[in-house]
């Protein structure tokens, strides 16, 4: 597991974050994660295939989702994860990782990405098969998102 | 001149956010589709004068359903809306017959000014 694989989602995380939702966010320290412990309650996957592949996933508590969402929504204030709230949730996983794909690109790692599959539970384990992830939090006024990068390059 | 768009997106929040940005700048959405083979059904049916395509969608992606609407209609306007601006990606749609490729997050005014071009090709 590269440093290289993980800070271009970081990178586009910040970004992304300050131009659909008109948020600042400051990166906390890189961490490897305890293939123990459990997720966000709030969490946003792609699989990630190509030169690179494994899992990115993006992990929030239950109000930072919302009040995310909210300022990607124009304000709308989110009560429940609907459709729409859900959607927007995946979309900005879409985005941040399909940003973060196209500096991979340059970087001489092409990848494809999967759509986007939400899951929302308490304590919830996800597996990466093997795959050592490393975790980076994004601070902002909305509270902690958290970003787990498990890649590994593949062998042809 | 009225310019009817037809969205394609897997992503309501997308859908609805294109839709808002279209309203406001004076295009008539037509119709939504949330992955490539509704995006052919719809296109044979509302006739729509441009599409938006989103490219990673399950079912069918929106490289593929670009694929069968030009060969449905070589003259057909179809703007790549998509988060992938690999480069790949974007050399694949265009040489497919995509009319532009706008890479997400986008401005509205991206979005205006795109549609603008692509109606008066």
């Amino acid at each position: 597991m590269k440093v290289e694989y993980v800070n271009p989602f970081i990178e586009s995380a910040a970004e992304v974050l300050e131009e659909i939702a008109n948020l600042k966010t400051e990166r906390g320290s890189l961490k490897l994660k305890d293939a123990n412990s459990p997720f966000r309650d709030v969490n946003a996957i792609l699989g990630v295939i190509g030169q690179v592949h494994g899992q990115v996933i993006y992990g929030f508590d239950e109000p930072t989702a919302k009040s995310i969402v909210s300022r990607m929504m124009m304000g709308a204030e989110i009560i429940e994860f609907d459709e729409m709230a859900r959607s927007a949730l995946g979309e900005l996983g879409n985005i941040i990782s399909g940003k973060a794909s196209v500096s991979l690109e340059s970087a001489g790692y092409p990848i494809e990405l999967s759509p986007p599959t939400l899951v929302m539970a308490q304590n919830v384990r996800i597996s990466s098969m093997n795959i050592p992830m490393i975790v980076v939090p994004l601070e902002s006024e909305c509270g902690t998102m958290n970003i787990y990068v498990g890649l590994e390059e593949s062998s042809d | 001149m009225s310019c009817n768009i037809l969205i394609v997106d897997d992503a309501a929040f997308m859908r609805a956010t294109l839709k808002d940005v279209m309203t406001k700048g004076g295009f008539e959405v037509v119709g939504e589709a949330v992955n490539g083979k509704e995006a052919i059904d719809k296109y044979k049916t509302l006739k729509p004068d441009i599409v938006t395509m989103d490219i990673t969608m399950p079912e069918m992606d929106g490289l593929e359903a670009l694929k069968a609407i030009v060969s449905l209609n070589a003259d057909a306007k179809v703007i790549m809306v998509s988060a992938i601006g690999q480069q790949a990606n974007v050399l694949q749609a265009v040489k497919t017959g995509a009319k532009d490729f706008i890479v997400k997050p986008f401005q509205p005014d991206r979005i205006i000014d795109a549609l603008t071009k692509v109606a008066a090709m």
